[in-house]
């Protein structure tokens, strides 16, 4: 398998008035090309931190990424969308940004849009959406400058249980269609494991690996057919055992 | 029309009438000194007097265009001075009590400072004015900026956004009713400003004109000058609304 991105001992303190905040400490992981890798661990544990130094928003306190030239996109843990932009413009927010926005890249992003059912809305604002509308929009935004690899944040947190079923298989055959690389947040067991070929289980603040599982189940479909697979059980009895249970 | 807001309008109407109507007729039978409150028709006809001896407009013309410029200037330094300490909080940390004494004086009293440095111009009317309006204006629209959704920056941080495309792109766009509103506050406040100035030193505008009644004990012609006032912030009020709805739709 061919690697596309290598962490290496990756810490990150945070200086607060109230001193410092390991919030993730010695972290290595090799992440391969193509694999949707999931992160769980309770929370507070340091996930979103972890995105945010990939992403470069945070800098890290030691340790390194090795990764050729790959470009990174970050879905935040919210929407983030502008109120004052209509869809298209939303989806097109990177380009715009980049100085990217040509007409093919445009067309792109409209195509993506329509795949989500999304194409009667492109000159609606975001006030007019639904909750999951809006999140497939910060994914096609997300995806639209045609990232190497995306970092999602709890992509579905906000959604209710029926519509997280149904988005995240779209979500799975939008990124399985783009070949792209995606590190997945997410703190619901069931959809990480539905949705991933590997699972990374962190232990509590500050966040350290404290078991990496790889999903085989037997043949991946989408996500809501993996979940009827025989072993779905067994990954999640092994995953739930190592979370951190106490509530701080 | 709702028939409410019918009812509000015609009430107020009616509230305004009465006032001059009854204003009129007490001063007409001796009830109240109308050399001291002077009357609804002592005031027209000053106008009047003044419209005929060509000084009205330039009286409200000059008072207008102090108004104006320092609107404008204020509007532009104290959203500048927002943008500054927005990108660099440690000037903020450092100017913050400057800000507060300075707010909290009470800019009259800078006054016959302003005259001697700046002489008894116009610029000592629109400093003046500045000192009112330009601190209000950078703080609040100050506090809007940072409240500026912190997600919304880290995603534009996450596209390698510059600074001035997080400005243009996120920030004035995300603040723009906070922007707005703090416009509407500018020009009560120039106004304010100006009438002040044009107390401490002036050759014309209708702060002028109260002054010199006073002096002279026309109070009917301080009276056309406060009116004068009225109308002016009623007519700017309608002018921002205006605006205001435009931009909503
Ligand atoms: N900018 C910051 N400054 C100071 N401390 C921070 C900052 N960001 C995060 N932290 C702290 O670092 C720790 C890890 O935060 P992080 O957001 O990475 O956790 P998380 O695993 O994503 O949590 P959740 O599941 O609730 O989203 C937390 O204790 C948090 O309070
Ligand atoms: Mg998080």
């Amino acid at each position: 398998m061919n690697k596309i991105l290598e962490i290496k001992n990756l810490s990150k303190d945070y200086h607060t008035i109230n001193g410092e905040i390991s919030a993730i400490e010695d972290i290595s992981l090799d992440i391969y090309k193509n694999e949707i890798i999931g992160i769980v661990g309770s929370s507070g544990c340091g996930k979103s931190t972890l995105l945010s130094i990939l992403s470069g928003i945070e800098k890290q306190s030691s340790g390194e990424i090795i990764s050729n030239n790959n470009n990174f996109s970050y879905m935040l843990q919210s929407d983030a969308l502008m109120p004052w932009l209509n869809i298209i413009d939303n989806a097109c927010l990177g380009l715009d940004i980049k100085h990217l926005k040509t007409p093919e890249n445009i067309a792109y992003v409209e195509k993506l849009l329509s795949n989500f059912g999304l194409s009667a809305f492109l000159k609606a604002y975001p006030n007019n959406l639904s909750g999951g509308m809006r999140q497939r929009v910060a994914l096609v935004r997300t995806l639209a400058t045609k990232p190497d690899i995306i970092l999602l944040d709890e992509p579905l947190s906000a959604l209710d249980y029926v519509t997280r079923l149904t988005i995240s298989d779209d979500i799975y055959k939008l990124i399985k269609k783009s070949n792209v690389t995606t590190i997945l947040i997410s703190h619901d067991i069931a959809e990480c494991i539905s949705m991933c070929d590997r699972i990374v289980v962190l232990t509590k603040r500050p966040g350290k690996i404290k078991n990496i599982y790889n999903i085989n189940l037997k043949n991946k479909k989408t996500p809501s057919e993996n979940r009827k697979d025989k072993l779905f059980v067994h990954y999640y009895d092994l995953v739930w055992g190592d979370l951190d249970k106490d509530i701080t | 029309m709702k028939l409410e807001k019918k009812i509000i309008l015609i009430t107020q109407i009616f509230i305004t009438l009465s006032f001059i109507i009854i204003w009129e007729i007490l001063s007409k039978q001796g009830i109240i000194n109308s050399f001291i409150f002077s009357s609804p028709a002592k005031i027209i006809k000053c106008l009047y007097e003044l419209y005929i001896a060509n000084n009205l407009w330039i009286h409200i013309y000059v008072t207008l265009k102090e108004i104006f410029i320092s609107f404008a200037l204020g509007s532009i330094i104290g959203f500048s001075f927002a943008v500054i300490f927005y990108s660099i909080p440690i000037l903020k940390k450092i100017f913050d009590p400057f800000l507060t004494i300075l707010n909290s004086l009470p800019k009259v009293s800078l006054g016959p400072l302003l005259i001697i440095w700046l002489g008894a111009n116009i610029k000592s009317i629109i400093v003046m004015s500045l000192l009112i309006n330009t601190i209000v204006t950078l703080i609040s629209i100050y506090n809007g900026l940072i409240n500026t959704d912190s997600y919304k920056i880290k995603l534009f941080h996450s596209f390698n956004a510059t600074n001035y495309q997080i400005l243009t792109k996120l920030i004035i766009p995300h603040n723009i009713e906070v922007i707005i509103s703090s416009l509407k506050l500018n020009i009560s406040m120039s106004l304010i400003g100006v009438i002040m100035g044009e107390f401490l030193v002036s050759k014309a505008g209708i702060g002028y004109l109260i002054l010199y009644g006073t002096q002279v004990f026309n109070l009917t012609l301080v009276m056309t000058g406060i009116i004068l006032i009225l109308i002016i912030s009623f007519i700017i009020y309608q002018i921002i609304t205006f605006f205001e709805k435009n931009y909503n739709t």
